[in-house]
């Protein structure tokens, strides 16, 4: 076989993983699950018999039909692996438990993966189970939360006794809510767990977390642990350190994540070093010097994909080096890609490996033709800047599907702080290298990074509190992702998309952007999002907005933003503080901080101090009875306590009521229902017969998980439909397809 | 072959090295080479000739050529073949110097067999190889087989050299068996005197089997004979 066909090969193997997303959307409501894989399989082998047949008599100098059967054959060989390597809970997996959970537990099991704090101030960390108390036979992996003060001081591979209880991990309730389940089942864990430690800790067994620990101990020591572990992640990687989630998200935020990952900068760097220091040696002795230095260095940030991408590339290198041949980087990135993925298929789905390949692919196709066009700047600069240009074209499109946002300026900051993040990496390689050996040694280099790391802390902020500094995008299919890396890869390898650049990338991004504004544009819609007590309602007329709730400051992280993110919408025209009796909850400054809010309506009376300090706009006070309108939207306060509004989209009539009091009015008729609870005093949650006989409602939303069996049997002999967001998520209406709720849709797709 | 596959798939990250200059190579040769090399194309007008027999080479023979195939026979350099077999091929197929229909078979001029297994190849085989992959004809390369072992031929004149191939080659078992259905095209990497070609070509012909022609690398210009070649 010839170097074409090995390339073939490896491509397919990628592109035979990479099918298989064609199933994800099947798999969940089929009932042979392994018909569907057999089936793409079969598509495989039959493209490798076609290509056998067609492609050797079109593209004569090319791979030979042998080449082309093998390449279908790998495709299907890549499926098969892929599908056997998905994990699937076995029948003696602890998730069994959760048909019928115990409220006590205890477990011991053995810390897979560095225990580090969560946005919540817990430690979690995933825990191979290997003893439940009274369930001999159980074992599996669980997702483990602690509070903080027990859990601090734990390590990886230390064994570990727990006491707490088990819950099913929640899928996604929300539209563009992050689907927890399904983000731990790739890790193979089904269960979560919450509790404390039953015994004192063990005996902390010996690894690379030792060797960690004091490159992070003496990085933070004078550093403080700010800027020590942003040195130390900048070196290390973020999952190797306990990064502050409020710092990691800023850097996420402004588009220079890669520069908390450990990738092939610091490899080259590494390598750099190795090869001046060796000079002297011979060629076998280099390699086994420089294979040592970058294995030891994998050891130290651990497997993440980003890491291995770049030893094993920085391997590659050596091997050429011992050869006396030159490494061919194209070829180089497929063969490690292809060895990565054959020793996880599942990274296929890994952002981070995604993004790592996608960037590097980038830097080596594109910055050659992006340097020659900055032919005006000396060739030094023009490289420079060529490289963070190359690498965000080919991530971007990437970072949009899965975030659904842009970082508005990512790219200018990209360029700007280039230089200053290779020196703090370069400084930080070199604190790491001495914290080693002598720890007081790394603290004083680190010490000297002082002024260039808050300042980068301070252009991070600085550039996150710029208006639209995450922009949203909206949701973007899939095709339109692959359509825009066809023409990626059309500009690269075909001369008319070379010469007609703009117009072929142009066309990509009105692929991206398109459909998006056209959705916007023909928009009408009422969303009540899955958040109990209180419905979140976000109603949306083509490009106006209104928030009913801002909830609180984890409503508005985890259930509104990622709404707004994944609708991408970047304001509220109209907003109103719900309850009446408590509106200024924390969710408006989380909300604030990202969109912008136009007019925000509340009905608190002195807190008029409190609302200057957030950039909500204008703000007017409200009273019962008073009317807004905006487009053919029109809502009406009905009461102040219990909170009640009636609001008018369209034709259809709705009313959203928080509680109801004894001394309730006159309610006015309403098509849709939606009843929530409301904080404060001992007040009336269930909905009253009264109430549903004054609405009439056609339908009726509950913000709530469990629903008692009296309202039930009521709603049942009125026959009204209903949806209980706590069990059926979101309930969103259009006039085409009337009331949906979002995971019985997800279910049916 | 096993360890061509191996090889292969270290070039696929590694940069081999170009066999005729030692600098850095694209695929199997570097730019400059690849440059000159093609450079030795004969002209659609020389590349088909009619002596007693109907030939086509790619070639001639002198300069980068000449020395390539010194290299790829006597440095053991096969993967030259496969851009060389496939050039041959490319311009066969444009020059289509013989009569339709194309169902030719194409059979390599053999090696003995002690020869072959201490080069490790047949030269021709491989070209033929790379030569009906581009082309699409079917290859025989056992179509026929070198009996006796000839002397090498650079320092033979023409009389010699018919002399030395008198009933060297005799039919290959494949073709013992069963008789070609179509015209045979015979394929060498030198086309000197023709003496090689005249006598496989009469094996062929006495057997019953058409030969249609012979399709070479590179062919000498008969005038200058001075065939000292310095690649023992």
């Amino acid at each position: 076989m010839n170097q074409q066909g090995w390339a073939t090969i490896c491509l397919v193997y990628g592109l035979g993983l990479v099918s298989t997303g064609l199933l994800r959307p099947l798999l969940p409501t089929s009932s042979q699950p392994s018909v569907l894989w057999g089936s793409l399989a079969l598509i495989w082998l039959i493209l490798g018999a076609v290509g056998a047949f067609l492609l050797p008599r079109v593209w004569r100098s090319g791979p030979r039909w042998g080449a082309w059967l093998l390449a279908g054959l790998m495709g299907a060989i890549a499926v098969f692996y892929l599908q056997l390597r998905t994990p699937h809970p076995s029948p003696q997996d602890i998730s069994t438990l959760l048909v019928n959970p115990p409220n006590q537990i205890e477990l011991t099991g053995q810390i897979l993966t560095p225990p580090q704090p969560n946005r919540n101030n817990r430690i979690r960390f995933n825990l191979q189970v290997q003893q439940v108390a009274q369930y001999p036979d159980l074992q599996g992996k669980v997702y483990v939360t602690l509070p903080l003060l027990q859990g601090t001081g734990l390590v990886p591979q230390q064994t570990v006794t727990l006491t707490g209880r088990i819950y099913a991990p929640p899928p996604a309730q929300n539209p563009g809510g992050f689907d927890f389940q399904a983000y731990l089942a790739r890790q193979g864990i089904f269960t979560g767990f919450t509790g404390r430690l039953a015994a004192a800790q063990g005996e902390t067994p010996w690894g690379w977390w030792q060797l960690r620990q004091r490159i992070i101990r003496s990085q933070v020591r004078w550093l403080g642990s700010e800027s020590g572990s942003l040195l130390s992640s900048m070196v290390l990687g973020r999952r190797a350190v306990d990064l502050s989630p409020a710092l990691r998200d800023s850097f996420l935020g402004v588009g220079l994540a890669h520069t908390l990952a450990a990738s092939g900068f610091h490899v080259s760097l590494l390598l750099g070093l190795v090869l001046v220091f060796t000079r002297a040696w011979g060629a076998k002795t280099r390699f086994y010097v420089g294979g040592g230095v970058l294995l030891f260095y994998l050891g130290l940030t651990g497997l993440q994909p980003s890491a291995m991408r770049a030893v094993v590339m920085g391997l590659g290198v050596l091997l050429g080096l011992v050869s006396d041949r030159q490494v061919k980087p194209l070829g180089l990135l497929l063969v490690t890609a292809t060895g990565l993925l054959i020793f996880n298929p599942l990274w296929i789905w890994d952002l981070g490996f995604q993004l790592s390949f996608l960037a590097t692919f980038g830097l080596l196709v594109t910055t050659p033709a992006i340097t020659r066009r900055l032919d005006i700047l000396p060739l030094k600069v023009a490289t420079i800047l060529a490289v963070p240009i190359a690498a965000s074209l080919w991530t971007f499109p990437l970072l949009i599907y899965q975030f659904k946002t842009l970082p508005l300026y990512s790219l200018l900051v990209n360029l700007t702080t280039t230089p200053l993040i290779s020196f703090i990496s370069l400084g930080g390689m070199i604190s790491g290298a001495l914290g080693l050996i002598f720890p007081l040694l790394g603290s004083t280099t680190a010490c000297l990074l002082t002024p260039a790391l808050s300042f980068l802390i301070q252009l991070v902020q600085g550039v996150l509190s710029l208006p639209l500094s995450t922009w949203n995008i909206g949701k973007i299919a899939l095709w339109q992702l692959l359509l825009c890396y066809g023409a990626w890869v059309f500009i690269w390898c075909s001369p008319i998309g070379r010469r007609r650049w703009g117009i072929v990338g142009g066309s990509a991004l009105a692929i991206l952007i398109l459909p998006l504004w056209y959705n916007h544009a023909t928009l009408l819609q009422v969303t009540v999002l899955a958040t109990s007590p209180q419905p979140v309602v976000i109603i949306q007329e083509q490009d106006k907005v209104t928030l009913l709730h801002g909830g609180n400051d984890n409503t508005a992280n985890y259930a509104i933003l990622p709404f707004f993110r994944e609708q991408g919408l970047n304001h509220i025209n109209l907003a109103l503080a719900l309850p009446f009796n408590n509106p200024l909850e924390s969710g408006w400054t989380e909300i604030s901080d990202s969109l912008k809010v136009r007019n925000l309506f509340h009905s608190s009376q002195n807190q008029e101090t409190l609302l200057e300090q957030l950039k909500l706009g204008r703000f007017t006070p409200l009273q019962i009875g008073q009317r807004l309108q905006l487009d053919s939207l029109t809502l009406q306060v009905l009461s102040l306590e219990p909170t009640g509004l009636q609001f008018k989209v369209g034709s259809l009539r709705w009313l959203l009521m928080m509680g109801a009091t004894d001394n309730l009015g006159q309610l006015p008729e309403s098509d849709v229902l939606i009843w929530g609870d409301s904080y404060g005093r001992l007040r009336q949650r269930n909905l009253l017969p009264k109430v549903l006989a004054q609405v009439q409602p056609k339908a009726v939303i509950l913000s709530q998980t469990f629903l008692d069996s009296e309202t039930h049997a009521q709603l049942k002999q009125l026959q009204i439909p209903f949806y209980l967001t706590g069990e059926v998520g979101a309930v969103q209406w259009t006039p085409r397809r009337g009331l949906e709720s979002f995971v019985q849709e997800v279910g049916l797709r | 072959m096993k360890r061509w596959g191996w090889e292969s798939f270290l070039s696929l990250f590694l940069s081999t090295n170009c066999p005729l200059c030692d600098r850095k190579a694209d695929i199997c040769l570097c730019s400059s080479c690849r440059r000159q090399l093609q450079r030795c194309q004969l002209p659609a007008s020389q590349a088909v000739w009619e002596d007693e027999i109907k030939g086509f080479a790619w070639g001639a023979y002198q300069g980068v050529l000449k020395r390539a195939i010194a290299v790829l026979k006597y440095d053991n350099q096969p993967q030259l073949a496969e851009p060389l077999g496939q050039w041959m091929g490319v311009a066969w197929l444009k020059t289509s110097p013989f009569p339709p229909p194309h169902h030719y078979v194409v059979v390599p001029i053999p090696l003995h067999t002690q020869r072959q297994q201490q080069r490790g190849f047949n030269q021709a085989e491989l070209l033929a190889l790379s030569f009906c992959r581009f082309t699409g004809l079917r290859l025989q390369s056992q179509g026929l087989k070198r009996d006796r072992e000839t002397q090498a031929m650079y320092s033979l004149n023409p009389e010699e050299r018919a002399e030395n191939l008198k009933n060297a080659f005799c039919l290959g078992t494949p073709f013992q068996k069963r008789l070609p259905r179509s015209p045979v095209l015979l394929l060498d990497d030198i086309y000197t005197t023709g003496a090689t070609i005249r006598s496989a070509r009469q094996i062929l012909t006495q057997a019953g089997i058409p030969v249609a022609g012979v399709v070479t690398l590179a062919k000498t210009s008969f005038n200058h004979e001075s065939a000292t070649n310095s690649y023992h």
